[in-house]
């Protein structure tokens, strides 16, 4: 049989299932000795939240436990003493002359319908701490412990929904896989689930009773299935799946200490393009020690005020703390093109939006937005080193203008007494073919270039990708670009500044070569095509990157150069034995 | 009586963490706090009648504060936690 579920956390997983049901059998009856019965509740409650503060205490003493956030056991330490419930039950019992923990039942379930009923997904989704809160109370009350949650190493965990109390458990016994009928992308199954690599779906109705302890079960998640009653032949197709995924996660991750050198010994340093500070998690498990491109767009965009210096100097600061890598790039707010900002500009308004009011030219017109920026940055900088880039600059004066702003935002800072360090550089995003003209006026003024070889393709051949009609004119395989790069790097070793890529062509496996050949030492891209990158640079050595790039240049057409480096990469990839392993991990992506 | 409007910007609005954190904060004053959201009330001392305002990101908060020792600290640290998002995305 096979069920569709949301996919929360990747991965293949074949095993035996525990079915964990709410075992809560309660039975209500009537208590003659109210005061006793309270006392009872109030013990329950008491052992309860010392429980869950001896949680607190050892996440705090840092003995946690990865993929549980201790924030939400602070929650529940609240919800118990919520009026709302606590002083609910309370009454409840003393009216009613009930069992405590059939009281607590119905209270539980009023409150979670309430939850439950709302379109808020999120609020829905939370539903499951308040019955945390409650099934605890209950097992209190009952002595029942959470055996069921023991020895399921291997297992996959079959439930309706699972509490963060249960999860707790289930972290320390090493399970193979989750599904649970309830609970969104946001849920705790899903966080803890995706922060510790366990395969999970979830929203798969009514599993458990098709379910029994010991039953094989298949979680796969590449197409979002929950599979059982397989035959034999089935089972080992899923299980050449599982082991197939695993080793290509493994391999991926195993290349997190690997130096990025060519084979002779070059370093080519490989940063991480980024837009939210949550991102940076997945740098440091593949071990990437730079953020060479910060786009901050996503700070200004789905809101209707734009942030301010504080909320701008906290949000760089946070960044700056949670790696604790070498540099940041900081690229300034670059509005326009395809993105709109609310109280800023409007895309709509413009015929021609990607030749129109974008970048740096926004920030020009509207300096204050520019300077609050450049202030934050400057706070930040105490933190750790941070580099500026500026987008979309194409003439000299442009430049000026910034660094006189630039000048202005230092000295208002120091006049209202804020601190800050100069720990700072500057650079030019190399996007409009005019800038690269410039070069010679802009290495006196900044300390570093980097290319934005997305725009930089699209104006120096005039062709809007986005445009099917034309999509056959628009090729990175292209010696235009080639030669554009060339006197870039040229020019930038003339002046001494560091140069580096950062958009797209960085992570093209093809063109790897060709950048590395023609001097290219610093690349940018996002953090997941970086394993791949790093392994192919370890596979290469200079001298023959150099070779490939001369090569390149004698051609003329797409078609040639194309074949000819879809050629050279086979030849690289089959020279390691684990770059061969890996071809799986290069497909499509 | 000190009270002031504010935005939530984060993308998850008040769920369980934000909500804990508000309690944690109001907890440590007698008087009154209260949130209001969506055409509800909320006692911000207690975290379920603040998740049950269900407020999710753009909605527009309103924060009163009465009775404590220090109503307009109270309010602006109040009004801090919502324009940092809490500290999420």
């Amino acid at each position: 049989m096979i069920f569709k579920g949301i996919k929360v956390s990747e991965g293949v997983a074949v095993g035996k299932c525990r079915v964990i049901r709410d075992t809560f059998s309660l039975e209500m009856y009537a208590i003659d000795n109210v005061e006793h019965e309270l006392e009872r509740f109030k013990k329950a409650t008491l052992e309860v939240k010392n429980d869950i503060f001896e949680t607190i205490d050892k996440f705090e003493n840092g003995k946690g436990v990865e993929g549980i956030d201790i924030q939400v056991f602070k929650a529940h330490a609240q919800i118990i003493e919520d009026p709302m419930l606590y002083s609910e039950i309370y009454s409840r019992i003393k009216e009613q002359k009930k069992n405590a923990d059939w009281i607590i039942k119905e209270v539980v379930e009023d409150i979670v319908a309430k939850f439950e009923k709302s379109e808020n997904e999120l609020l829905k989704d939370r539903a499951i701490d308040i019955k945390d809160v409650g099934y605890r109370l209950i097992s209190n009350l009952n002595n029942i412990g959470l055996d069921e949650l023991k020895n399921v190493s291997g297992f996959i965990i079959v439930a309706e929904e699972l509490t963060p109390t249960q999860l707790l458990h289930l972290a320390e016994e090493g399970v193979a896989g989750i599904v649970t009928e309830k609970g969104g992308i946001t849920s705790h199954v899903a966080i803890f689930s995706r922060s510790l690599e366990i395969p999970a779906m979830t929203g798969i109705k009514r599993i458990i009773d098709y379910l029994s302890d010991g039953d094989i079960v298949v979680i796969d998640s590449e197409k979002s299935e929950v599979l059982f009653n397989l035959t034999d032949k089935e089972l080992r197709r899923y299980l050449f799946l599982k082991r197939q995924y695993d080793k290509i996660r493994k391999k991926k991750k195993s290349t997190r200490t690997m130096k990025s050198i060519t084979r002779d010994g070059v370093e080519i340093s490989i940063g991480a393009n980024i837009q939210l500070s949550t991102e940076i998690n997945k740098m440091k498990e593949y071990g990437i020690k730079n953020i060479g491109l910060f786009r901050t767009e996503f700070l200004f965009m789905d809101r209707d005020n734009i942030p301010d210096e504080d909320e701008q100097y906290e949000y760089y600061k946070k960044m700056a703390q949670t790696f604790d890598g070498e540099s940041i790039v900081i690229r300034t707010l670059d509005a326009g093109g395809d993105k709109n900002v609310k109280g800023i500009n409007d895309i709509r308004s413009e015929n021609n939006p990607f030749l129109g009011w974008r970048g740096i030219r926004i920030c020009l017109d509207r300096p204050e937005i520019l300077k609050t920026q450049m202030k934050a940055i400057l706070r930040a900088a105490k933190h750790t080193k941070i580099k500026i880039l500026y987008p979309m600059v194409s003439t000299p004066i442009q430049m000026d203008k910034i660094l006189e702003l630039f000048d202005e935002a230092r000295a208002e800072l120091i006049e209202s007494k804020v601190e800050f360090s100069d720990n700072v550089e500057h650079g030019v995003l190399l996007e409009v073919p005019s800038a690269v003209l410039y070069m010679d006026y802009f290495a006196e003024k900044v300390q570093f270039f980097s290319i934005g070889t997305n725009d930089l393709l699209q104006f120096l051949l005039a062709v809007d990708r986005m445009n099917s009609r034309i999509a056959n004119l628009f090729s990175w395989y292209n010696r235009a670009l080639y030669m554009v790069l060339k006197e870039i790097v040229e020019k930038a070793k003339r002046y001494s500044l560091p140069v580096q890529v950062c958009g797209e062509l960085a992570a093209d496996p093809r063109s790897l070569p060709v950048l590395i050949g023609l001097g290219i030492t610093e690349l940018s891209m996002t953090s997941s095509s970086v394993p791949k990158i790093k392994l192919l640079i370890r596979s290469v050595s200079v001298d023959e990157c150099k070779e490939v790039a001369e090569k390149v240049l004698s051609y003329f057409k797409y078609e040639e150069i194309k074949d000819f480096l879809s050629e050279k990469f086979k030849e690289f990839m089959g020279r390691e034995e684990f770059l061969n392993e890996m071809s799986e991990m290069w497909e499509g992506k | 009586m000190p009270e002031s409007k504010v935005k939530i910007i984060n993308k998850l609005g008040i769920h369980a963490r934000p909500a804990s954190m508000i309690v944690e904060l109001c907890s440590k004053y007698d008087g009154d706090i209260k949130l209001e959201a969506n055409g509800m009330h909320a006692d911000a001392k207690s975290i379920l009648s603040i998740m049950m305002l269900a407020a999710e990101k753009g909605t527009a908060v309103k924060i009163s504060v009465n009775g404590t020792s220090d109503d307009e600290g109270v309010l602006n640290r109040l009004n801090e936690m919502f324009e940092k998002g809490f500290g999420e995305e």
